[in-house]
């Protein structure tokens, strides 16, 4: 399923203002909790909330892949809570994930439905949280300028603090990968 | 607010741009669009943060509104907090929750919401 004509467009727009923000450029690394800062929403995590909620312990242990992060609001005024248990590549793409929700002024719904318990989904949001995070923590530029072998995988990964996963999927999604490989076929015919 | 005569109701200002935003059926994308303010100053908005005077501008401007009707010599009154059965989220979580999962994630949304309103 593709996204709304002009989203992957918007969604650059968006994530590069949001770094010019806060004085991050395409190849730097975009910490999602300065980012937050910059847009007053408070962060919290799972083990600060253990001591009184036994809730926050089971995904700490128990459940630990269970949950990764959520934004809870009062009226339009809200607070992450994130799994601080997951290892910091990861943590940085849930907090991305949750900022990015806010960014594209995403309406909030009950995590449960009241009558069946079940879980809330709406995967339109998702995926464009999903898309825009990936925006906001490897720049299509980044993505470009690891794939023509500016940054190796390791030094882009150390620098921007993302998953090796993260860092691949981008490749894939921005085109990246594929323009050089053209680029380079073309070279090796003429 | 002592030591001041006036104050810029900014939420008060949030929720007339909501409802203008509402009457012309946008979503809050449209009104960063049409009024050229960036995303991040809709949610530093959302948060309770006085837009700067640029975007003070090209909001009231795109709604139509006064920004002096915002401007208040009073005290604010204490926003209402809203029943926990209506707190809405976004979350990040495995898609098939147990029951004792669901129980969990319930703890943590009162948790959270609690942290939250404790800072008004």
């Amino acid at each position: 399923m593709g996204f709304a004509r002009g989203y992957k467009a918007e969604a650059k727009r968006i994530a590069t203002r949001a770094r010019g923000e806060i004085g991050v450029g395409p190849f730097d690394r975009l910490d999602p909790r300065l980012l937050a800062q910059h847009l007053e929403i408070p962060i919290i995590t799972l083990s600060a909330l253990q001591a009184t909620c036994w809730g926050a312990s089971h995904f700490l242990s128990t459940a630990q892949e269970t949950f990764s992060a959520l934004t809870v609001f009062q009226g339009h005024r809200r607070l992450v809570v994130h799994n601080d248990s997951h290892s910091s590549s990861r943590q940085n793409s849930n907090l991305a994930h949750e900022l990015a929700h806010s960014l594209l002024q995403h309406e909030p719904a009950p995590a449960l439905d009241g009558t069946t318990g079940c879980r809330n989904w709406n995967n339109i949001y998702e995926r464009e949280a999903e898309w825009l995070a990936g925006e906001l923590l490897v720049t299509s530029e980044m993505a470009l300028a690891v794939a023509r072998g500016r940054f190796t995988m390791k030094q882009a990964q150390i620098t921007l603090r993302v998953s090796s996963q993260m860092l691949n999927w981008r490749l894939n999604v921005t085109g990246a990968r594929r323009r050089v490989a053209r680029a380079r076929a073309r070279r090796h015919a003429s | 607010m002592s030591g001041k005569f006036g104050w810029f109701d900014s939420t008060a200002l949030y929720d007339a741009l909501d409802a203008e935003r509402r009457s012309r059926n946008l979503n809050w994308r449209d009104v960063a669009t049409q009024s050229g303010v960036s995303a991040s100053t809709l949610t530093r908005m959302a948060q309770g943060r006085r837009p700067d005077v640029d975007g003070l501008a090209a909001l009231t401007t795109w709604a139509g509104l006064k920004a002096d009707d915002y401007i208040r010599s009073e005290h604010k009154a204490p926003s209402q907090a809203q029943p926990l059965a209506m707190v809405s989220t976004h979350l990040r979580a495995d898609k098939n929750l147990t029951e004792r999962d669901a129980k969990a994630l319930n703890a943590v949304i009162q948790a959270a919401y609690t942290h939250l309103t404790a800072k008004d």
